[in-house]
């Protein structure tokens, strides 16, 4: 474990540009500031970590994105698992301040959130190689070189693979079974 | 065309960018191919996420962040109050765990036995998971590790599930305070780690859900 507490400086400078962007991929995914910072810090203390390696890679914020996304998908896993509702947790949805500096009615936000928490329920279920692929790709709009850069992976294979998960990804949302819970048979004769 | 020129055009193709000789082109494909037409609706879901509006991370944002990443661990495990050094008030008392491990004398023992406690974590609450550390003497430079595995954490330290620094151990009984949150249904473990040199003890804690 390396700790940079006399490094505090170091690893600031190296965030700091990639810093509103990840903020703002965290928030579209979270929906709530709140837990964006949340996600926001957890890739910080992942990238802390790899602190090193970061500084000699030369698409950081592919980087840091892909981290988050990863990050994201542990965090729903983990929510489907909780007994707890996470649904109501995305406060700013209530919050007058929140809704006027994103300039949306409430109405709109509930259905946006329901469109939302299907696209990310499909995200989890492709995994996180495959939805980060997407993410980096069709959201923040990195090229296939640059995302070949940070994976390693030979274009040729990044677009069969963007192709293959873009399908699959609409499959799932034509499927209205991805709305309902997964029933698993444990006992009982057929 | 085929299938591999529309994966390059698609992304335009749903913003609405694609010239309109490629864009007929590209449409009438779609029209015969599935997986080209799954793919499209896929590449519209991705940009309906991209479209939602944020709000700048401010400095304020940034900062905050920043604190919690890079810290000096000892610096952080005193100012967060996890290490309380030695004596407590009556109340605390009550509440800790009632394994506590000692050192006992160095230079001996060097077998390394696990003892084991349990606490109740929620996922409702931050609980302070209170531990003591016994000494028989002034330990100076010995280094507490923490690490965390399953549905927990420690609060405000989000993924990191590994601590580390270096304390004093006063001779008596010694507080450590952790805040756990549990974050999933599973529950999860603690282990604390004490090294000195010629000395080392190991303290588990099974973290269970409170029903």
């Amino acid at each position: 474990m390396k700790w940079l507490g006399a490094d505090k400086n170091r690893f600031a400078e190296l965030m700091r540009p990639h810093f509103d962007a990840l903020f703002a991929a965290a928030q579209r995914m979270t929906r709530s500031a709140a837990d964006a910072e949340d996600l926001v810090q957890d890739v910080c203390l992942k990238a802390h970590m790899h602190i090193d390696e970061l500084e000699n890679i030369e698409f950081q914020r592919a980087w840091l994105l892909k981290t988050l996304y990863h990050r994201f998908i542990d965090v729903q896993r983990s929510r489907e698992r909780s007994p707890v509702d996470m649904a109501d947790t995305g406060a700013d949805s209530n919050d007058p301040d929140y809704l006027e500096r994103v300039g949306s009615r409430p109405d709109d936000l509930v259905e946006r959130d329901k469109r939302l928490e299907t696209i990310f329920r499909a995200m989890e279920i492709l995994g996180h190689e495959a939805s980060s692929l997407l993410a980096l790709h069709d959201i923040e709009g990195f090229s296939l070189e640059e995302i070949r850069q940070v994976t390693g992976l030979p274009e040729g294979t990044l677009k069969s693979r963007l192709h293959r998960t873009r399908s699959r990804l609409g499959r799932l949302l034509s499927n209205q079974d991805i709305h309902k819970p997964v029933l698993t048979v444990v006992g009982g004769k057929k | 065309m085929k299938c591999e020129s529309v994966v390059e055009q698609i992304r335009a193709l749903a913003e609405g960018s694609l010239p309109r000789d490629e864009k007929t082109a590209c449409m009438n494909h779609i029209a015969g191919c599935q997986d080209c037409a799954d793919a499209l609706r896929g590449v519209r879901a991705m940009l309906v996420v991209r479209d939602q509006a944020t709000v700048p991370g401010s400095e304020r944002v940034f900062n905050r962040v920043m604190s919690k990443t890079s810290y000096d661990p000892h610096e952080q495990a005193s100012r967060r109050g996890f290490w309380l050094g030695a004596g407590f008030s009556g109340a605390i008392a009550a509440s800790l765990l009632a394994v506590a491990f000692a050192l006992g004398l160095l230079n001996s023992v060097p077998e390394v036995k696990p003892q084991a406690a349990e606490f109740f974590v929620s996922l409702q609450e931050v609980r302070p998971m209170n531990i003591a550390i016994e000494a028989d003497r002034l330990l100076e430079n010995a280094e507490i590790s923490i690490l965390l595995s399953g549905d927990v954490e420690i609060d405000g330290f989000g993924a990191r599930d590994q601590l580390s620094w270096v304390e004093s151990l006063e001779p008596g009984i010694n507080q450590l305070t952790l805040p756990i949150r549990a974050i999933g249904a599973r529950g999860g473990q603690v282990v604390v780690r004490l090294t000195h040199p010629h000395s080392e003890q190991i303290f588990v804690v099974q973290l269970k859900m409170d029903s």
